[in-house]
Formats: structure tokens, C-alpha cells, sequence
């Protein structure tokens, strides 16, 4: 064989494996393609093998030949086993290929209710002001409910409580209001010695017998009240106003109007600055541009003297505020009886 | 309290425009809720004539009318009313009208023949109730004119809500009082009204203290049937009362105008002396609403020879009742301690004009005076004379002003601001006499005004007069709360697990209760429940959620997760005991049908999954004992929760008798867990990822069925000792492969050393320990 006819086998059979190797379809038809032309018995060498038979002269030149063939055909493997591992990895993809579009697996979602979490809420903003949270019983003792409370039995107002008595339990009541939670926690106080101030947060339900489309005979109040050496109509307006303006997350205007309470004196109904108008008038504040939110006031001397503390050394404001009002207006729900009927298909009641 | 402007305008001269008065109104501390017109709707019905009543072709009932409307053409009307006749005048609706009730009057076409208006009935005018066909106006009615009009209807009516300190506001003269305080305008005198002086004695005494003062005024000669006039009637329409009898509708008439209730009886139905005093044993009052109440020993009384004529200040009797036959009435005007009437009346559960205003305190200077006024009116409007009088008791004590002394400077301490000068002025036209010195001040207050009795109640006339608008903002500063603990907090913990929070009404009926609750007496039964159905407190909260888990179902929820903290409620020893709870109930599906799976009811374990990732996330260790024992519950499915050693809840699946009586459509497990019993939750503490790898060993033996799991857990727990880092159940079978009576146990042992890496030897040797307990516990391995 000569230099020539060395080549032309050379050529001939790079052509072969390369056309070969083109047409391969998976990793291990590139793999045995490799060994037949490139390995210790591939094709390759057995070519090489008849380079010994050349002139010595010819031999450089024959090797030269070899290696280009020889890097061409290990350029091609490499070519064919990249172009091959990207058509398995696609067809890999396409096997596994989801719908991303089908509905995933969600945890059940649960979730607090409106009232309770509002609760929490409305504490918490109280607690940042300096109150601190305090409880009463729901079963109470009509001179907690009333009578501490400057209610007397024949007071009218006692009347317009709609108190629900208990059966067996002469003397109690269901708590008509939270502001039992006031003598409660002022005799408390009085028995630690008075250090003032004494401000508390109280919140819970309360009970009326009286149920409509506006009433529920269970629902929730807090209370909030302040005493101290000299507590005004100034520092109530305050409070309750950076109470509001955090609940309901804006500012608003706040207004006093005297009323009557009578464990307040004076008494104060609050109003806040329409949040549907701005105060323009609408349906929601009935044309007058105002919202009623709660009912405040001074606590009457008479109510501080029940608990034993000095009324002419301390004063203090009280206030107590309905959670169904307040919730209903920052949220939008049209109807009191949606918080208490546990229907999972509304929205947070 | 109703009031109609133009009243307020015959006590005061010039009334400013409506929105100052309500502005006015509302500053002053009385609510407005709301401003009527009585006119509206009244703009296109006049005063007709009907001229000409003529069958109508085409229907037996109806009538074709020419109506007079004023100069112009008759109008042809149809109309159904049988009460029509020639000459009549009536109130004409002319087309284009829209009537308080809504509707609209057009021209229209009836049965064929065209209509140009309609005659209506009072009630379709909204002023009053039908009495069978349109209205007959009196024949003085002036054709033409608006009816409004011709009736003085008013403009405008106030609806104020009075709080129950100001009695002195009950009335149009007292609410133009505080008008005329303050806006500067002088209030107009009573008229001048006087008794006769040759009057007849009439008998009557006071023998109870509840009595300060009793004042009895026989009239004769009053028309039988006496009927009240128009304008009278209108007005009381308007202050929202019914026109009843003509002396009643006077009465009522003064006792909206001056605040005094009076009564009156029939005098031929008396056997004088009238007597004020306390109720007898047994005595009873038939009422002229048509009632019988039962008197108490000591309810305040009018009574005569015969008996109870009266529950005083609230109800007469209806024996004695003014009637269309009386014509001779006996008028009494007196004052009644308020307490006393407020005790009887809220016992009795009586709603009467006179109650409310007895109750709020009646203005002592107005007592003889409106006796005085109602004889003349009575005189003067209906006919009859004066013909006896007695009195009893005196209100001299009452008609003096109280003296208040106060210290300015804590009157200004509790409002917070100054008020001006000039407050003092408007207190003293409201009746007050106001002196200073220095800081101190002296205030006589008038005897109409009983809330006023302390220094305190002077900062709130100040106040509300000066204006509570002006009250600045002053900030309060307290010692900061600390932050709340991050201990406690059980709703989020549980609603994580993926249960919506509920809150329910703290009522239910005994026979609900009796459904988780044993009889043991000691529901706390509401005296007055609103119904059968909400008749106690809560002694679960299991039926309760139960049943909204159920509503929910119905609803058409497939899968129902509710959990609800709230107290419940007994009697124990005498004493009420709420107890703080967390109630929980899953029902329906566990999940739904899935592209991936299919749906599967609830069970047992998801319910106690849910609880136990809520102990975890709280640091309680709770095990779940079984117990077929638990009201409510399905035996054989359900268990105690114990941790501590004390039972702290209880869970199961909802039991047949509840889930029928609770109308459930799908399964339910419940939970109830005592709040108050659970330990206190541990504070966090960091703990460190381990340091060395764990080996995992699983253990699969077969196990007697009655053997618990958790019980075949810990004895391999405790077998494998202090490097057995976790133990659980991985797999459980029985059926084919395992001998009856047995179940096969997976239990997966995961084994870590703290300080080091665990040799596989050491794995051997504890697993062997492993399976040492637990054949003692007659457990063997599964081998093949």
C-alpha cells in the first residue's frame, strides 16, 4: 500500500463513521460508533497498522494524515454526543411535561373571624397608648351591671338595658355592658394603694334581650377608661381620636355631643367624620356627614366613690365602644347577624 | 319625641330656620333622628266639592263624580267609596300627585270611563286610619285650597331622642326652652289660666309619701261623644299620637305642650273620695288598654270606694275610662315619685305617655297650671264647666330651686377648656341662677331640672352650652403596657391548622345540650330567653358548632373545618361558672374529588391531626386516651386528651343521636378542649440542628389488634433508650398475609447520638432492645 492508498482509506473511512455518527440517535449508538472507529481495535488503528508497511520516508507525512483524521473523528463524537444529549434531554422535558395550568394542591385555608381578630386589634391599639387589658365575668352581679354604675333599680335608663335575669340565680345578670370590668378593676386598684394612673382595656360580649335586623342579643364592647390626678374631656377627645385614626387607618375629624350615660357625667356621644363622604353627606351617615362610633365620658363622682377612690382627688374618663359598629364600617358588612351565623361561605365571619 | 316646628314657633317668637334648630338641638346634647314633612306628598291634593254622584256605566261599586276644585271646570272623578254624596267635601289628589304612600295619581281610564283624580281616604293621605271610604271633610273646608294647607300641617316635625336625665324636655315647652337659651330669644309666657274660686269641695287624700301633691278637677256637662277639632287632632298626629276622645286629646294636647300627664274619669263611674295609696295584697287593675295587671303590695294607686282606678302616673282602669256616653269627667293633675311609678311600670311592663314623663320627673310649677289650661280648653273647645275641686298634699317643697355649690376650676378640669362668659347668661334664661365668687360658684337650680344635683352635673350644662365641639384634643400620657406576650395566643395556632374561626350566640335549648351534656342540673336557664330555643347558656360548644357545621353542609360546604373559643356556662354550688373553651369540628369531606385523587370523607385522624399540630405548635404533650364513654360521642371512636396527667379535652366522631338530632348529612368529628386546663405553653427555645447523622431503622412486627399503637411506639422507644431520637408508626395492615386477630406495624426508629457518630452496632443493639419491649408486649417481628 502507499502513501496514497493509505489516505484514501483514511478518508474513506472517516467519511463513513462521520456520516455514521451524524445520523446517531441516542448516547450509545455515539458511544459504540466511537469505539468502531477510535478504539484499541477500532478502525482506525487497523488503518494505522499499515502505516509500518510505508517507505520510512512516507511515514511522517502518513502520521500527519492519521492525526488530522483522527481529531476530526473526535470532533465529530463530541459534536454527535452534545447534539444527541440535547435531543434526550427534550425529549425528557417533553415526557415530563406538566400543565402548570391545573390547580395545585392547596392546604386548607382557615382563618379568624372578623370580630375576634378586630378584638385583638383594638386592644393592641390601646395597649401601644399605655391601657392595660383587663376581663370581667359575663355573669354578673346586677350591682357590678347597674347599681355601682349609679343605676339605680328605678332608673329609667335601667329599663332601657334589656337585661336578661337568670332563672335560679337571683341578683345576676348577663352583662348588659363592659363597664361592670370598670368597678372591678378600680377596687382592684384601690386595693393596690391607687398609684396613679389606672388605665384598662376591656373587652368582650355582652348581652340584651332585644334581636332585629340592627340588634343581636349577644355582641361585643370595650371599654376603656383612665383615672388620674387630672384627666379631662380634652385628654378622652385624644385618645379616642388616635384610636380611631388607627383602627380605621386615616385621619378624620372627631365631635362631641353632649349626651347621657349614667355612669358619665358629663356624657358624651363621639362622632367621626363620615368615611364614605368625607362629610359631604350620604346614605351610610343619613345626610349628616357624621358617624356615631361610640359613647364617652366623664366617669360620674358617684362611680368612682363606689369603687372607693376620692372623687376630689381623682377624675377620669370612660368610654365604650361597640366592635359590631366599628368592624362593619371599616369592612363593609352590611349586617350585624352575618357575624354570628358561622356561614364559612362569607367572607372573614 | 315628636315635635312639629310650628308648636315650638307658639313658645318661641321668631325660630331661626330648621338646620340651625337642629344644629342647636344637637349640640345641646338632644339627637335628632330625623326631620319629617308632614306635607310631603300633600303638594297636589286640595279641598274638593263634590257636586254631582252618578252611577258609573260599566260597574255596580263605582261612582262617577263632577267635583268642585275652584273656579274652572268640575273635575269627573270614579270612585269606589261608599260613602260618597252630593255636596260633600272631600280631599282631591289631582293628577300629577304622589301620595305619602308612594302612590301616583294620573289621569286614567276606569272600566271605560276617564278619571282626573282621586278622593281620598285619610290613611291614603297618611294622616290617619280609614274609617270605611274617602274623607269627609267638615262642610266649613274652602274649596280649592291645598289641604295642607287648610289642615296647618307643619313643615317640618323634629324627631328627637330625649335622654332619660331630661324629663324637662319632654315636652314642646320644654324643648323651646333650650331653644330660646340659646339662641337669645325670649320665651313667650304661659297663658294665664285660673280655676274658678266658688267652686264645690271635691274629696280627695293622699296616704302614701309616693304622692307629693293630688289635685282633682270635676267638669260637667261635657258633650257626650266629644270629638276633638281638626287642627287638635292634626297636631297630635304629628307629635305622633291618635286623636281618641275629645277630652283625652286635650289632655294629651297639654301633656305634649307642658310635660304634665293628666287622667281623667268618668265621673259617674267613681265613688269619691279619690284616694292615693299603696296597693293592697292581691288587688288588680283591669286597664283601659283591655289588660289585667296584678298589683304588688305598695305600687302607687288611685283608687276610690270601690278599688283601683288607676296604677298611678301610668294607666287608668278601663271601668272608669272617659267613654262616648260621658259627660262628666273628673281630671286629675298630680305629682308622683318617679322611682315609684319607674318600679311599677318596668315590673308591669307598661309603655305610657304619662309613665315615661312621671318616671323623668314632671315640672312641679306645671301641675295646677295645666289642670287650669285643660278646664278652659275643655270649656272652650268641647263645652262643659268646672263644677268641684279638691287638692292633697303641697309642692312647695318641690318648687324650690336646689342649690349647687362648685369650685370653677374643677369644672374647667373636667371639661378641658374655658367656656365663655357668656354661658352664664344662657344658663340663667334655661331657668338657672348663677353667682361667683372668685372660684367659687353658687348655682340655684330650677325645680324642673332634677339631673342637676352635683358640681359634676354643672360641668356638663356648662359644657354642652359652651359647646363640645370646642373641646381641644389634649394628649394622655401613660406609662407604656408592655408588649403582649407571645404566649397565649390559641386561635391562630388552630386556625393554621385550616379551621375557620366561628363565633355563635352563647345560648342553646336544653334538649340540644342534653346531647353532649349530662342532666345533672345545673343549666343556668335564662329568666326571660328570647325563645324556646336559645332558653339557657351554653354548657358545650359542641351542639352549637356542631349544628353551624351542619347549616354549613346544607349550605352547600363539602368540607367543613369551624373552630370557636367562647365560654361556657353552669351553676355550681349557687354560683355561676364560665369556662373558657375551644371547641372544633370537622365534617363532610376531608378533601374533595381532585384531579389527582379522588374525595375522601373525613376521620378520626385528620380532626386529631389538626389538634395535634395545634398542642405542638403550643409546647403541650397531649395523648389521646380511648374512651366509649363520652356523651356525644361514637363509641369505639372517640377519646380523652390528657396531658399532664389531667383530661383536657375530648374528641370523637360525632355520634348517631346528635348527628340526627343536629340534622347532619355527612360525618363529623368534634373536639372540646377546657382552655382553662391547658398547661401553661412552654417559652420557645432555640435548639440547635444535630451535629452528627442519624441512622433510620424500620421495624415491622406483627402485634395483638388490641395493643395500642402508641403503646407499641413507646415500649420501642424506650427499648431503643437515649439515642432513639423519634419513633413512629410508618405502616399499619391487616387483612391477607396477617393472622387474624393481629395487625402488622411499621415503626420507624430514627437513632442519633448527640456527641457523636453512631456505629452501626450501636443501631443493632438498640434496635434489638426495640423489639425485646416489644415482644413483652406480645409483638413479634414480621419476617417474609
Amino acid at each position: 500500500m502507499d502513501l496514497k492508498a493509505l489516505a484514501e482509506r483514511l478518508e474513506a473511512l472517516a467519511r463513513e463513521a462521520m456520516d455514521a455518527l451524524a445520523q446517531a440517535a441516542s448516547l450509545r449508538e455515539v458511544e459504540e460508533l466511537r469505539v468502531r472507529a477510535l478504539g484499541r481495535k477500532g478502525a482506525l488503528k487497523q488503518a494505522l497498522a499499515a502505516i509500518g508497511e510505508l517507505p520510512p520516508e512516507a511515514r511522517k507525512e502518513a502520521g500527519r494524515i492519521a492525526n488530522a483524521v483522527k481529531e476530526r473523528l473526535v470532533a465529530a463524537v463530541e459534536e454527535a454526543r452534545a447534539r444527541v444529549e440535547a435531543l434526550e434531554r427534550r425529549r425528557r422535558i417533553e415526557a415530563e411535561r406538566i400543565d402548570p395550568t391545573l390547580p395545585g394542591r392547596r392546604p386548607p385555608a382557615g382563618g379568624r373571624h372578623l370580630l375576634s381578630a378586630s378584638i385583638e386589634r383594638m386592644v393592641a391599639i390601646f395597649r401601644t397608648m399605655g391601657f392595660a387589658p383587663e376581663e370581667g365575668p359575663e355573669i354578673e352581679t346586677e350591682a357590678h351591671n347597674f347599681d355601682d354604675l349609679n343605676i339605680p333599680p328605678e332608673h329609667p335608663a335601667r329599663a332601657m338595658h334589656d337585661t336578661f335575669f337568670l332563672r335560679d340565680l337571683p341578683g345576676f345578670v348577663l352583662r348588659t355592658h363592659t363597664s361592670p370590668v370598670q368597678i372591678r378593676a378600680m377596687r382592684a386598684w384601690v386595693g393596690r394603694g391607687m398609684q396613679p394612673p389606672l388605665a384598662v382595656v376591656a373587652a368582650g360580649r355582652v348581652f340584651r334581650c332585644d334581636e332585629d335586623a340592627t340588634h343581636s342579643p349577644m355582641f361585643h364592647q370595650i371599654e376603656g377608661f383612665a383615672v388620674d390626678r387630672r384627666v379631662s374631656l380634652a385628654h378622652l377627645k385624644w385618645t379616642l381620636r388616635r384610636f380611631l385614626e388607627a383602627w380605621f387607618e386615616r385621619t378624620a375629624p372627631l365631635r362631641l355631643r353632649p349626651s347621657y350615660f349614667p355612669f358619665t357625667e358629663p356624657s358624651v356621644e363621639v362622632d367621626i367624620g363620615c368615611l364614605f363622604c368625607e362629610g359631604r353627606g350620604c346614605r351610610v351617615c343619613k345626610g349628616t356627614g357624621w358617624l356615631e362610633v361610640l359613647g364617652a365620658g366623664m366617669i360620674h363622682p358617684r362611680v368612682l366613690e363606689n369603687a372607693g377612690i376620692p372623687s376630689e382627688r381623682f377624675s377620669g374618663f370612660a368610654f365604650g365602644l361597640g366592635v359590631e359598629r366599628l368592624v362593619m364600617l371599616k369592612y363593609g358588612v352590611p349586617d350585624l347577624r352575618w357575624f354570628f351565623q358561622g356561614d364559612v361561605r362569607a367572607g372573614g365571619v | 319625641m315628636r315635635v312639629p316646628l310650628g308648636w315650638l314657633g307658639e313658645h318661641v317668637k321668631v325660630l331661626p330656620e330648621t338646620q340651625a334648630v337642629v344644629a342647636a338641638l344637637v349640640r345641646l346634647g338632644h339627637e335628632v333622628e330625623g326631620v319629617a314633612n308632614p306635607r310631603a306628598g300633600l303638594e297636589r291634593v286640595v279641598v274638593g266639592q263634590i257636586l254631582r254622584v252618578e252611577p258609573h256605566p260599566n260597574a255596580d261599586r263605582l261612582h262617577l263624580l263632577q267635583v268642585s276644585t275652584g273656579p274652572g271646570e268640575p273635575l269627573a272623578i270614579v270612585c269606589g267609596a261608599p260613602n260618597v254624596r252630593e255636596g260633600a267635601k272631600v280631599a282631591v289628589a289631582l293628577p300629577g300627585a304622589e301620595l305619602p304612600g308612594g302612590l301616583r295619581i294620573g289621569k286614567a281610564r276606569i272600566r271605560g270611563v276617564e278619571s282626573f283624580g282621586m278622593c281620598c281616604s285619610p290613611a291614603e293621605l297618611g294622616i290617619g286610619e280609614d274609617t270605611g271610604g274617602i274623607w269627609l271633610l267638615p262642610d266649613d273646608a274652602p274649596v280649592g285650597e291645598p289641604l295642607a294647607d287648610w289642615l296647618g300641617l307643619d313643615e317640618a316635625v323634629l324627631e328627637l331622642s330625649i335622654t332619660p336625665n331630661r324629663g324637662d324636655c319632654m315636652s314642646v315647652r320644654g324643648i323651646a326652652r333650650e331653644l330660646a337659651a340659646d339662641f337669645g330669644l325670649a320665651l313667650r309666657p304661659l297663658p294665664e289660666a285660673h280655676l274658678p274660686s266658688d267652686l264645690e269641695p271635691l274629696p280627695v287624700q293622699i296616704a302614701d309619701e309616693g304622692c307629693a301633691f293630688y289635685a282633682a278637677l270635676r267638669m260637667d256637662g261635657v258633650p257626650a261623644g266629644a270629638r276633638s277639632p281638626l287642627w287638635l287632632q292634626m297636631r297630635l298626629r304629628e307629635a305622633g299620637m291618635r286623636p281618641v276622645h275629645g277630652v283625652v286629646d286635650v289632655l294629651n294636647y297639654l301633656m305634649l305642650d307642658l310635660g304634665q300627664p293628666m287622667h281623667a274619669f268618668d265621673a259617674a263611674r267613681l265613688a269619691l273620695p279619690l284616694s292615693v295609696r299603696a296597693a293592697r295584697e292581691g288587688e288588680a287593675l283591669d286597664g283601659l288598654d283591655g289588660r289585667r295587671y296584678r298589683l304588688a303590695a305598695g305600687d302607687l294607686v288611685v283608687a276610690d270606694e270601690t278599688g283601683v282606678q288607676a296604677l298611678a302616673g301610668v294607666l287608668g282602669a278601663g271601668a272608669s275610662a272617659v267613654g262616648d256616653a260621658t259627660t262628666s269627667i273628673v281630671i286629675e293633675s298630680a305629682w308622683f315619685a318617679p322611682e315609684r311609678v319607674s318600679l311599677a311600670r318596668q315590673r308591669l311592663g307598661i309603655v305610657s305617655e304619662a309613665g315615661l314623663r312621671f318616671e323623668r320627673g314632671v315640672d312641679p310649677l306645671l301641675v295646677r297650671h295645666a289642670l287650669a289650661r285643660a278646664a278652659q280648653a275643655i270649656a272652650d273647645i268641647l263645652g262643659g264647666r268646672p263644677v268641684a275641686y279638691g287638692e292633697a298634699g303641697d309642692l312647695v317643697r318641690l318648687e324650690q330651686p336646689r342649690t349647687v355649690h362648685a369650685l370653677w376650676h374643677r369644672i374647667t378640669d373636667r371639661l378641658g377648656f374655658v367656656p365663655p362668659e357668656r354661658t352664664d347668661e344662657t344658663l340663667e334664661r334655661m331657668g338657672f341662677r348663677v353667682r361667683r365668687h372668685g372660684d367659687a360658684l353658687t348655682v340655684d337650680v330650677p325645680p324642673f331640672r332634677r339631673d342637676v344635683q352635683g358640681w359634676w352635673d354643672l360641668a356638663e350644662e356648662y359644657g354642652r352650652i359652651a359647646g363640645l365641639e370646642d373641646v381641644p384634643g389634649e394628649p394622655l400620657l401613660l406609662p407604656p403596657q408592655p408588649a403582649a406576650p407571645d404566649r397565649g395566643d390559641v386561635l391562630g395556632p388552630a386556625v393554621e391548622t385550616g379551621a375557620r374561626e366561628v363565633v355563635l350566640l352563647a345560648f342553646s335549648s336544653p334538649a340540644r345540650e342534653r346531647l353532649f351534656t349530662r342532666d345533672d342540673g345545673r343549666d343556668l336557664a335564662l329568666a326571660n330567653p328570647l325563645s324556646e330555643r336559645a332558653s339557657i347558656l351554653r354548657r358545650s360548644l359542641l351542639p352549637q358548632l356542631v349544628a353551624a357545621a351542619a347549616e354549613n353542609l346544607r349550605r352547600g360546604a363539602r368540607s367543613v373545618r369551624l373552630v370557636e373559643r367562647a365560654r361556657v356556662y353552669r351553676l355550681e354550688d349557687g354560683r355561676a361558672v364560665e369556662e373558657p373553651r375551644l371547641g372544633w369540628c370537622h365534617a363532610g369531606l376531608a378533601h374533595d374529588d381532585e384531579w389527582f385523587a379522588k374525595a375522601r370523607p373525613v376521620d378520626f385522624f385528620d380532626l386529631k391531626g389538626a389538634l395535634e399540630h395545634f398542642f405542638a405548635r403550643l409546647g403541650v404533650d397531649a395523648h389521646f386516651v380511648p374512651d366509649d364513654d363520652i356523651r356525644g360521642f361514637e363509641p369505639g371512636q372517640s377519646a380523652r386528651i390528657v396531658a399532664d396527667g389531667r383530661t383536657i379535652g375530648a374528641i370523637g366522631r360525632v355520634g348517631g343521636e346528635a348527628a340526627q338530632a343536629l340534622e347532619l348529612e355527612a360525618p363529623a368529628f368534634a373536639a372540646e378542649i377546657l382552655l382553662d386546663r391547658l398547661p401553661e405553653a412552654r417559652a420557645f427555645r432555640f435548639e440547635p440542628a444535630p451535629a452528627h447523622p442519624a441512622i433510620v431503622r424500620d421495624l415491622v412486627v406483627l402485634a395483638p389488634r388490641e395493643v395500642q399503637a402508641a403503646a407499641l411506639v413507646e415500649a420501642a422507644r424506650r427499648g431503643a433508650g437515649g439515642i432513639c431520637e423519634s419513633a413512629r408508626v410508618f405502616d399499619r395492615y391487616a387483612g391477607e398475609g396477617v393472622p387474624e386477630g393481629q395487625v402488622s406495624l411499621g415503626i420507624r426508629l430514627v437513632l442519633r447520638a448527640p456527641d457523636r457518630t453512631l456505629t452501626q452496632e450501636e443501631a443493632d443493639e438498640a434496635v434489638a432492645r426495640a423489639l425485646a419491649e416489644l415482644e413483652e408486649l406480645g409483638a413479634r417481628l414480621r419476617t417474609g
